[in-house]
């Protein structure tokens, strides 16, 4: 195969498929949405305000991919019905979803709000749930589907100040898990993608607020720099393709070698994070 | 799908039909393939096999010599004027080893025996790698390396090795620009049904089939192209579902 043909068949992977990202209006999410819809797929931008789900499928439409926007709150059960209901009533069909929409904030157990609690369990993992439970009707009547769910290495292991995201992104990969179980024999695959650092607006946002430090990050990371968007965008192409039509129930970490190094002299660690004090 | 285009990919294949398969698939994503192995004659004739099926010019063979005591392994390759720079590197573990009850002295000599080896060709990769700044190796192993399965202790040990060679270097390497990732698989069967690696009965694997040397040679694709830049030190199951799926 010539490279100018191979370069045409990566353009129409996806062709004809269609797919939700949730949280989609920016960061890794609008990177998966660009990335799907490069390869061919109608993306569909669900985004929790939306005027940012507007902006970025105006801006892919702009470089030639199908896209568009949806307003969804994924902690609700009536919006996530209505945008699978929504995407199928539209385009006929419906082959990927990608749970990508989640929050962070930072703070001991000790002095965590119970409302902070609840929100990042609300929209990591119970709005994995009910994203996922509006769009299975289809998939299992079409016996066919590719779920990928966005964790986080958080959710693989204690990371003090990150008790309510971690705890919620560590349901996400058991879910993942289940999921695959449940659903494999109707055709349907679900898979987990765990980033380690990555360079979002929400990780610059923790690092203007000195929370997190990403030069430390980078210094902690074995490839010595953080991911990008792209990076993860990749990975979720591959496993909602059917290349991967064999994989389901996985976890996939992409974080620079970050969760398979002990880093036991503590390199890039910050002493602020172990105590109780935030 | 253009992730591999002009890249050298050298792979050592096993007992088994799977580097036969892999090495297909590297060629259908673009890139070249030196088949190696200790026998130059075997690596020679499953070369010439693999440029009739893939109707392609980019294979060729080179000797693999074996990693003997503390040697260092050497590629030789015929008519190679400089040491070539080699892109990816994959390793396929054999996965059949004889079932054995327990850990017997004799089997946990073949068992390290085979991890020295495996540890030779990365470093061997390595060492092309390192001074260029990239490059990436992956090591084809069975899920007996994630979990247990009565009576395959020395397979399992032999796969866990693997696995954790390939945490080990990547971790060490990532630095240094060179990627070290595995694949375990399991519930493989090729074309006439032949069994590769262990096999779970259908009603363990959600996905209630087998898969094909296809879903590991695309997984070996995937892992070794640009896609899976941020992906090192980690290993990516291809099972249907089979370890993900523990209970009852």
């Amino acid at each position: 195969m010539s490279s100018e043909t191979s370069e045409l068949a990566r353009q129409q992977e996806l062709a004809g498929r269609v797919a939700i990202v949730t949280g989609a209006g920016r960061g890794i999410g609008a990177a998966i949405a660009e990335e799907i819809g490069s390869r061919g797929a109608h993306v569909i931008i669900a985004d929790l305000a939306a005027s940012r789900a507007l902006s970025t499928a105006e801006r892919l439409q702009s470089s030639g991919i199908s896209a568009d926007a949806l307003e969804l709150d994924v902690s609700s059960r009536a919006s996530c019905q209505n945008t699978a209901a929504m995407a199928i009533r539209r385009h006929r069909r419906l082959d990927y979803l990608v749970n990508n929409a989640g929050i962070a904030s930072y703070g001991s157990v000790k002095a965590m709000e119970e409302s902070s609690w609840r929100s990042h369990l609300d929209i990591i993992l119970t709005g994995t749930f009910l994203m996922t439970q509006a769009v299975l009707p289809f998939m299992i009547e079409k016996r066919a589907g590719s779920i990928v769910n966005i964790a986080s290495i958080g959710g693989l292991g204690g990371w003090p100040l990150r008790g309510a995201y971690n705890a919620s992104k560590a349901g996400v990969i058991n879910l993942t898990a289940t999921l695959a179980g449940e659903l494999g024999p109707f055709g349907v695959r679900v898979n987990c993608v765990s980033p380690g650092p990555i360079r979002t607006s929400m990780a610059e946002e923790a690092h203007r607020t000195g929370v997190a430090s990403l030069d430390k990050y980078a210094a902690r990371t074995p490839a010595r720099r953080l991911g990008t968007t792209k990076e993860i965008a990749s990975v979720v192409t591959f496993l909602l393709s059917d290349r991967a039509a064999f994989i389901t129930g996985i976890n996939l970490r992409v974080d620079g070698g970050w969760a398979a190094w002990l880093n036991s002299e503590g390199l890039g660690y910050q002493a602020s994070e172990s105590s109780c004090t935030a | 799908m253009n992730s591999l285009h002009g890249k050298l990919a050298v792979v050592i294949p096993d007992r088994t039909r799977l580097g036969r398969e892999v090495a297909i698939g590297l060629l259908e994503h673009g890139a070249s393939v030196i088949i190696a192995g200790s026998d130059l004659e075997a690596a020679n004739s499953e070369a010439r096999l693999l440029a009739d099926r893939s109707h392609s010019y980019n294979v060729r063979s080179a000797r693999l010599e074996s990693a003997v005591s503390d040697m260092q392994p050497a590629l030789q390759m015929q008519h190679e004027r400089r040491a070539a720079a080699i892109d990816v590197w994959v390793n396929i573990d054999d996965c059949s080893a004889a079932p054995s009850p327990d850990l017997a002295p004799q089997v946990s000599s073949v068992t390290t025996d085979h991890l020295s080896d495996v540890a030779g060709r990365c470093r061997l990769a390595a060492s092309r790698m390192v001074p260029r700044g990239s490059g990436v190796i992956v090591n084809v192993t069975s899920v007996l390396g994630v979990l247990h399965e009565l009576g395959s202790s020395h397979a399992g040990v032999q796969a866990a090795g693997i696995l954790c060679l390939t945490r080990t270097l990547g971790v060490e390497l990532a630095a240094a620009g060179v990627r070290v990732v595995a694949i375990a698989y399991a519930g493989i069967s090729a074309a006439d049904n032949e069994p590769i690696g262990i096999m779970p009965s259908i009603p363990r694997i959600p996905l209630a089939r087998y898969g094909q040397p296809r879903d590991v040679s695309e997984a070996v694709a995937f892992l070794a192209s640009d896609d899976a830049s941020f992906i090192t030190g980690e290993t990516l199951v291809v099972d249907g579902g089979l370890t993900s799926y523990q209970m009852f």
